[in-house]
């Protein structure tokens, strides 16, 4: 009972500071998005914009709630709220600091790649409820996709776990601490795994260079393009807390997480995540779109082979290499 | 190890409400319409009369890579309790897992070879 | 390689224009006054008694070329005010969102019934509230201010000059040109 209080007030404050994030990440995409192109990103609503998110909010909590006629009801109702849940239930496990942890579950992997994978739950939901031709594409090509990168995903996510020799994300945490950040050291199994995760993240989140399955100019909206108002931001929120849960796990799997010099360990955890969360930004605004043929054959001509070599590396490490 | 649970689940209990409480708070502050009209409820497809349902056939390719994806996750699954026991078992753990994973990828060879993952 | 390369060149691009100054500049936040002739709505005026002017003659029915415009003639009745024998209407609508403003309307009107407002009706939810019936027209011809083209006078600018003076047209009959209305110059 303790627990479960315990979690749904960890669960509500990290919840909290996930929503903010977001509204302010959004902000900050816009301007960082603007200036990359020499604009000016937003300025009207609030000193330098800074309102803006809100106003997006407000706009799309007042739109209509227009349901297509063919549309399977049920589906289509309860694929944002899923898509919320698998996106922010990812949340649960990763430590910002050494205290603050909604569930130190000791399979703590398990669990993120378990609830991240059941996103294409409500992506294939919205897909087929909309009985929309774009939708139902789009769905099919983001479930193809994340079920592709999920592979890499899961190799990239198993070296930190061989190295390690634990499941649960703060005991990865807790053992860097102790040793080397992975992506520092051992270089070769853990920077290249960082690597190999970060691609894979920004393909499951359907980020550029990675987000065929929203293509604009090949299908609308993709899975979004027959929902409206709340409904819509909710898909919007999903996606963004899909990014930055994902520079959370990727601070904490191979940047140490919560550990670092001088400062508390909150501070180190959100100053990762957040660099990471950047990087994502920086080159979704910068880079092209994929193919879909080369999405997959990057997927598994390269990714996949490359993750069980690293996979196989990091066991040779722990095996003979001695434990740092 | 039970209490763990308790608190995960909570947690999506949690974002739960997050998702449920946004739709709430949209059924009152949203902006009902006045006048409806069939043509809004149609489904969308760049203005033109939608032509017939779209729950239809897909590509099969898209059943090739469901079939790896169940492949390499099995392989994936059997992955994670060997890697918490690794550091015990140490050499002949390692030899068996190579071994596993030398099968594995002869499998994904003779896949890339035939190419059956190459998307036209 | 050629794509790391590509890759590399994209981010450093990106990350260099980021802290360049921004090329565009803030729009002037400014609310420009409407020109002087600008005119958005319609409105159903009143005649000299103080009744509706429209007699239904389904003049500008006719002539509109998105036919937006819907009337019933009322037939004649005995007018309330003055007495004599009228024609009235009961019901005009017009769907200002199909309506191209090309004032046909007001210029075939003999009755000067109908005429456009300055003032733009308030942004709508729903198409169908830019449908403007008689009652929100009535209103409009209360509320809003009328521009200055009414039937009679649109008419009056494009009659032809009435031959005042025979002689000098017979001095220049090719190169006659139409002294400009003089109303047309104090627009309001």
């Amino acid at each position: 009972m303790n627990e479960l209080v315990h979690g749904a007030l960890y669960g509500t404050l990290i919840a909290t500071a996930i929503l903010s994030t977001i509204a302010m990440g959004i902000w900050f995409e816009r301007k960082f998005a603007g200036r990359m192109q020499q604009r000016l990103g937003p300025t009207i609503v609030g000193p330098a914009g800074l309102l803006q998110p809100f106003a997006d909010i407000i706009k799309l909590l007042q739109k209509e709630d227009i349901v297509p006629r063919d549309a399977d009801r049920g589906l289509f109702d309860l694929a944002p709220i899923l898509a919320v849940v698998c996106s922010l239930g990812v949340a649960a496990v990763i430590p910002f600091s050494p205290s603050i942890i909604a569930s130190d579950l000791d399979v703590g992997v398990l669990w993120v790649l378990g609830i991240g994978g059941l996103m294409v739950i409500p992506t294939f939901a919205a897909g087929w409820g909309s009985n929309n031709k774009f939708a139902l594409l789009g769905a099919m090509r983001a479930i193809a996709q994340s079920v592709s990168y999920g592979v890499p995903l899961v190799l990239a996510v198993l070296v930190p776990v061989v190295l390690s020799g634990s499941l649960s994300i703060s005991g990865i945490v807790a053992w860097q601490a102790q040793h080397h950040w992975f992506a520092v050291w051992p270089i070769v199994p853990g920077l290249p795994a960082f690597v190999i995760f970060f691609l894979a993240m920004l393909a499951e989140s359907n980020r550029i260079p990675f987000d065929i399955p929203e293509a604009e100019s090949e299908l609308v909206a993709g899975i979004t393009t027959e929902y409206t108002g709340a409904k819509f931001t909710l898909f919007y929120m999903a996606e963004y807390v899909h990014t930055l849960v994902g520079s959370a796990l990727g601070a904490a799997l191979f940047f140490g997480g919560w550990d670092g010099p001088f400062a508390p360990g909150l501070h180190w955890m959100v100053l990762k995540t957040l660099t990471l969360f950047v990087l994502i930004y920086w080159v979704r605004w910068s880079l092209l779109r994929f193919r879909a043929d080369q999405l997959m054959r990057l997927c598994w001509t390269w990714l996949t082979p490359i993750g069980v070599a690293l996979l196989l590396v990091s066991a040779a490490w722990v095996t003979f290499g001695g434990t740092n | 190890m039970q209490s763990a649970w308790l608190s995960a689940f909570a947690f999506l209990l949690v974002s739960t409400l997050v998702g449920a409480g946004l739709l709430g708070a949209a059924s009152v502050l949203r902006v009902r319409a006045k006048y409806d009209s069939p043509l809004k409820h149609n489904t969308y497809e760049c203005g033109e009369e939608p032509a017939g349902m779209s729950w239809m056939q897909f590509h099969a390719r898209y059943y090739v890579v469901a079939l790896f994806f169940v492949l390499f996750d099995v392989e994936a699954a059997f992955f994670f309790p060997w890697a918490t026991v690794l550091r015990e078992e140490g050499t002949s753990a390692f030899i068996a897992a190579v071994t596993f994973a030398a099968v594995l990828m002869l499998g994904w060879l003779y896949a890339v070879r035939k190419e059956a993952l190459e998307w036209q | 390689m050629g794509y790391f390369n590509d890759t590399a060149k994209a981010l450093r691009t990106t990350m260099v224009n980021a802290f360049r100054e921004p090329v565009t500049q803030e729009f002037p936040l400014v609310i420009r006054p409407r020109a002087e002739r600008f005119r958005a709505s319609f409105a159903l005026p009143d005649d000299e008694h103080g009744e509706v002017a429209c007699i239904g003659c389904l003049a500008c029915e006719r002539i509109c070329p998105s036919r937006v415009i819907k009337m019933k003639s009322g037939g004649k009745k005995d007018s309330p005010v003055t007495g004599k024998k009228r024609a009235y209407i009961d019901e005009f609508v017009l769907d200002l969102s199909a309506c191209i403003g090309c004032e046909l309307c007001v210029q075939v009107c003999n009755s000067d019934a109908i005429v456009m407002v300055r003032q733009p009706e308030v942004p709508a939810f729903a198409r169908e509230d830019l449908v403007l019936d008689m009652e929100k027209l009535r209103a409009n011809a209360k509320l809003k201010t009328a521009s200055w083209g009414t039937g009679t006078r649109l008419q009056e600018m494009q009659e032809p000059p009435k031959a005042e003076k025979p002689a000098v047209a017979k001095a220049s009959p090719a190169t006659e040109t139409a002294p400009a209305p003089a109303p047309a110059k104090e627009t309001v």
